[in-house]
């Protein structure tokens, strides 16, 4: 049946009605939102002093600048309770060296005074480049725009980018596992380096291997170096009369002795910094495997991949990780690095292996439950559990800032990446509890950064030894960690029960892509893994403690 | 008979109030986590009313970042692709709806068959297209995308409303000398016209929600949306951001709830779909 | 030359536009599903079949088709009668009713990505609302993103707070519009009440069930989104939706893309076929 036609019609009143609820949606959203449209003030609000110091001095002419009000400096950057708890004197430099200092800022200002130059950059992360826009900006009297992307997309993104010939940015954060994908279309920043004076090889090895190309051009300045540690709550050590483990099977008995423990009390013997499937079980299996010198991803005269071993060092890692998984809160196999860290954070684990953010952002009373600062935890960080031989923890992560050859404004990107890249800045940043962490050997070796930073002193003594976190750096990284690590995950979900087979189905992905993309073919040796091989190959010194 | 009543009518009130509770947990939960510190958000055991209310968070969301701008654009894009899906959904939808022709099922198929493309699969290609049209990096781009997404809906839904519409009303308007566009702009579109608002109200909110185009085909403050701002707080050294995304999440449903309460009577009569009987 | 048909003539400006900025994109896919082909790699190789093969013998890809059917008919199972539900309960006017049926119906608005995060932090073992309830009252942690069926529980939680609305608002309109005759004549007749829920209300309003079903069956076909948030898509959960994602568009790897996009276009348009044509006599 039909219903009277009148009953439907709508009348004037309620049709001005919808049209005032568009109108309403506009003014709370779209009006508003062009009001308040702080344009040029989102770009500039840090809440840090130096911020205020800064803009209000930024017209002043060259020659009268004081350049070191723009410099990174510890009581423009750090908190009150950072500069009380790492004791620094505020208005000293913490660093000897920085290269911020030497370049001459007068003839940067006088030539690009007034032009732009645009960034690309993880959106979590964005704070740190904000951090450090304002004094750029007034340093070099160009100005900055900064584009946030969802770390979800980024690779994707830029790659879209890239290929399409769209450069919007002059300069872009590129994540370096993948890093050799993005070497096409990026530029060579060494000529640039060598006009300034700046020193990239201040820089560790373990951070600037996977962004060197074959023929030693460098692909960017590093600006977040990380590097696996061990950590552990040593108070829940000590009343279990536990020492601190060195290796694994003394990691796997103190998970047994503290389960029954953390059970009553509320938390678990291991947190799994992550695990879920893809290219994170490969990295965490990996991070492990290395620590049983035979797994080699690739022979260093040869592609053939080997992840079980040539004694089976692999399969005895992916049994540790699975078991790994047992003593972290429920669901660990299905971790992400954001999960794992609110898990670190919360105190619901005794123990972990992390990059270097875990560890001091533990100490920051605002993000954690187990600072020492404010209840009886201590937090030890120490080298990463040896396998059968001692060997290096696996897992050099770096982002860096490349230039590509779009870019209009490549100089000026240049500068601002030495410049928010320089020691001090990095230095500031590690201690600053940001996640964004510092490679350069005089900083990671100071004493005096250590207690900003405690990582840092396990990083500088155990990264001469590290390998990289990936496959192999070639641009076809990203799709053999995936594939391997779907491979790995069936094991540890329980599909595939013999890990060996699993890491043998996983070789065989691998070495299916290998060949599809021609790398078995060719003949060209593969790149070298471990930073000692990389030196060795490349001709310098491995720096050492 | 009185007493059971009266029973079935508390069972009545728990019941409503079960659904209340559930549908509003998520959101007081998301409401009061953009109040609440950072540490406060995964207290052990939970607090229910935040400890130190701050709106500290709402402040550094607002300025930190160009959210506002992005809220403008999300808002922007929302309301060009109903623009556009309505302009586009509707004639298809009468014109199926009023004329039999050779493949009309075929049409109408073939343009539901677009609801089911997930965005991953075409966003590389849209990309160089994008590109080939300038119109990477604008809000135009997403309202042209979001649009064409969502004209399946409104081409489904608006057909039954007008099938709904009796034909002879139009005719004898017809009769009366005015054209077939005449008779649709005085006849059917005032009789259809809650159906659109109903519907228009279902595709703006799948606009204002989607990710994944936003976050692959828009860079800038100029065109940067909502949900992309989200996921930025997400993931890198900072881990979740809890408080910077709930503060967002709340902004997001502002604009949307105004409307839908607005417009809520002609909601429950236009979501009929037309097709009751 | 023979006029065109005014119906035809009006759907063809609405089929142009989705063909060029839809179909030819995808058209794209199937050009690329028959190369060797990565955005990082300038060497496009024509290689046949290959990569139909590679996608078909994958154990993931046969996984997450299942999955992706799994999800469809659990959430579509528990939505639509719980909707149903709901539309019924506040179809009877009570004071304050007005408002509940505006309540309801908030979670549609929700940003999807933000419904999903906040789930998370209802869930996350021993920090989240729900697991402190579950502790509560002595069930303990809940694995929710570590087994496959609680995983999947809390993926149907999280698609169900959000979409049952979608439902419930369709169906409450339908059933308040509904005219009151049948129901006189019925209580003269002394009628249960389920006979007469199904006996007049529930054939009244099938035709709306069957579209907003069929709308939604469609949109649960590519759910992706709770997934990357609960599991990313471990344990078995991967959607095609998910596993395109994480296969094709994360690696760049347009050619295994291509093919996994239109075998899943291919098994989509079937069942999209079959469902309008199962139900052709009700929509028309």
């Amino acid at each position: 049946m039909r219903r009277d036609l009148s009953e439907k019609s709508v009348g004037r009143r309620s049709f001005l009605k919808v049209a005032g609820a568009t109108a309403g949606g506009l003014i709370v959203g779209g009006v508003a939102g062009y009001l308040l449209n702080p344009g040029e003030k989102v770009w500039t609000t840090v809440t840090e002093t130096t911020t205020k110091t800064v803009t209000g001095t930024a017209t002043v002419s060259p020659t009268a600048v004081p350049w070191e009000q723009y410099f990174p400096r510890a009581d423009r950057i750090m908190k009150d309770w950072e500069l009380k708890w790492t004791g620094w004197d505020p208005t000293e430099y913490i660093t000897t060296t920085d290269w911020v200092r030497s370049i001459d800022w007068g003839k940067v200002k006088s030539k690009y005074a007034g032009q732009t130059v645009t960034m690309a950059c993880e959106g979590v992360d964005i704070s740190a480049p904000q951090t450090f826009q304002p004094g750029f900006q007034g340093i070099s009297g160009a100005s900055l725009q900064l584009f946030g992307i969802p770390p979800e997309t980024l690779h994707e993104k830029l790659m879209a980018e890239f290929t399409a010939g769209t450069g919007r940015y002059d300069t872009a954060e590129l994540f370096g596992a993948w890093a050799q994908a993005y070497f096409p279309y990026m530029i060579d920043i060494r000529p640039f380096a060598q006009t300034y004076g700046v020193d990239l090889k201040d820089i560790h090895p373990a951070f600037r291997m996977m962004n060197t190309g074959p023929n030693g051009e460098l692909l960017g300045v590093v600006e977040d170096a990380d590097l696996h540690s061990f950590i552990c709550r040593k108070n829940l050590l000590d009343k279990a009369g536990l020492k601190i483990p060195t290796t694994w099977d003394e990691v796997l008995e103190a998970c047994e002795v503290l389960k029954p423990i953390g059970a009553k009390e509320g938390w678990y013997p291991w947190i799994t910094y992550y695990s879920a499937k893809g290219f994170l079980t490969f990295w965490y299996w990996g991070t492990i495997a290395v620590q049983f010198r035979d797994v080699t991803y690739t022979r260093l005269d040869s592609w053939e991949p080997n992840f079980v071993g040539d004694e089976e060092g692999g399969v005895r890692a992916l049994e540790i990780h699975k078991k790994l998984l047992e003593y972290s809160p429920p669901g660990s196999i299905n971790n992400t690095y954001e999960l794992g860290r609110e898990q670190w954070l919360a105190g619901l684990g005794a123990m972990a292996t992390s990059h270097q953010c875990w560890p001091r952002q533990s100490y920051d009373p605002e993000l954690s439950k187990i600072s020492p600062l404010n209840t009886d935890n201590i937090i030890e960080i120490r080298p990463y559990p040896k396998g059968t031989t001692n060997h290096a923890p696996e897992n050099i992560t770096t982002t860096y800032l490349g230039i590509p050859k779009t870019s209009k404004q490549q100089e000026l990107a240049f500068l601002w990446s030495v410049y928010m890249n320089s020691q001090e800045s990095s230095a500031l940043m590690g201690c600053h509890g940001t996640g964004v962490e510092s490679g350069f050997v005089s900083v990671i070796s100071n004493p005096k950064v250590w207690k900003g930073q405690p990582a840092y002193k396990n990083i500088w003594e155990t990264a001469w030894t590290a390998a990289t976190e990936t496959f192999v750096y070639i641009p076809e990284a990203y799709a053999i960690e995936e594939a391997a690590g779907a491979e790995i995950y069936r094991y540890l979900d329980g599909s595939e029960p013999s890990a060996k087979k699993a890491l043998q189905n996983a070789e065989a992905e691998v070495r299916k892509i290998l060949d599809k993309a021609g790398y078995l073919k060719t003949g060209i040796k593969p790149p070298p893994w471990t930073v000692e091989d990389w030196c060795k190959e490349h001709n310098e010194v491995n720096p050492k403690p | 008979m009185n007493k059971s009543k009266t029973s079935s009518n508390i069972i009545y009130v728990i019941l409503v109030l079960i659904v209340l509770v559930w549908t509003l947990l998520p959101i007081y939960w998301t409401v009061t986590a953009a109040f609440k510190s950072r540490i406060e958000v995964v207290a052990w055991p939970p607090t229910f009313i935040p400890e130190k209310p701050t709106i500290n968070w709402f402040i550094e969301v607002w300025y930190d970042r160009p959210n506002p701008n992005y809220y403008a654009n999300s808002i922007l894009a929302m309301i060009g692709s109903t623009i556009i899906a309505l302009a586009l959904g509707i004639p298809a939808a009468y014109g199926c709806a009023r004329y039999t022709f050779k493949g009309r099922q075929d049409v109408l198929f073939t343009i539901l068959t677009f609801r089911f493309l997930p965005p991953a699969t075409v966003v590389m290609p849209l990309y160089l297209i994008g590109r080939t049209f300038h119109l990477i990096d604008t809000t135009l781009f997403l309202s042209i995308l979001y649009g064409g997404m969502n004209i399946p809906i409104i081409t489904w839904v608006m057909l039954s409303y007008f099938r709904e519409i009796p034909v002879e009303l139009e005719e004898s308007y017809q009769i009366d000398g005015y054209t077939r566009f005449e008779a649709f702009r005085r006849v059917t579109f005032p009789l259809a016209r809650p159906g659109m608002v109903a519907i228009s109200m279902l595709v703006m909110a799948f606009s204002f929600g989607e990710f994944l185009f936003a976050s692959i085909l828009t860079t800038s403050p100029v065109a940067k949306t909502l949900p992309v701002s989200i996921a930025e707080y997400m993931g890198g050294e900072w881990g979740y951001m809890w408080n910077q995304m709930a503060v967002l999440t709340t902004y997001g449903l502002i604009p949307l709830i105004i409307i839908f309460f607005l417009v809520r009577k002609n909601l429950v009569r236009g979501l009929t779909f037309g097709a009751v009987r | 030359m023979r006029k065109l048909n005014p119906g035809l003539l009006m759907s063809i400006p609405t089929l142009l536009f989705l063909f060029f900025w839809f179909f030819f994109p995808f058209l794209y896919n199937i050009y690329a599903s028959m190369h060797y082909w990565t955005l990082y790699n300038p060497n496009i190789q024509f290689i046949g079949a290959e990569n139909f093969i590679d996608v078909l013998s994958s154990i993931d890809f046969r996984n997450s088709a299942f999955a992706s059917f799994f999800y469809t008919i659990i959430c579509f199972a528990v939505e639509l009668p719980l909707g149903l539900g709901i539309a019924v309960l506040l179809s009877r006017e009570f004071k304050g009713v007005g408002i509940a049926r505006v309540i309801i119906a908030i979670p549609i608005l929700m940003i999807p990505i933000g419904t999903s995060i906040m789930w998370k932090l209802l869930t996350m073992p021993k920090l989240g609302l729900l697991q402190y309830f579950s502790e509560v009252l002595g069930f303990g942690v809940i694995d929710f993103y570590g087994n496959f069926w609680l995983a999947s529980l809390l993926i149907l939680l999280i698609d169900a707070w959000q979409w049952t609305p979608f439902f419930a608002i369709v169906l409450l309109a339908a059933l308040v519009s509904l005219p009151r005759e049948p129901y006189e004549a019925a209580k003269v007749d002394g009628a249960s009440p389920f006979m007469v829920f199904t006996k007049i209300t529930l054939p009244s309003i099938q035709p709306v069930m069957v579209i907003v079903s069929i709308l939604r069956v469609l949109d649960l076909l590519k759910l992706a989104d709770p997934i990357f948030v609960v599991t990313k898509g471990g344990s078995g959960t991967e959607t095609l939706s998910a596993y395109i994602w994480r296969v094709a568009f994360k690696p760049l790897d347009i050619g295994y893309g291509g093919a996994v996009a239109v075998l899943y276009w291919i098994l989509m348009f079937v069942l999209a076929n079959i469902l309008v044509r199962r139900f052709k006599s009700v929509i028309q």
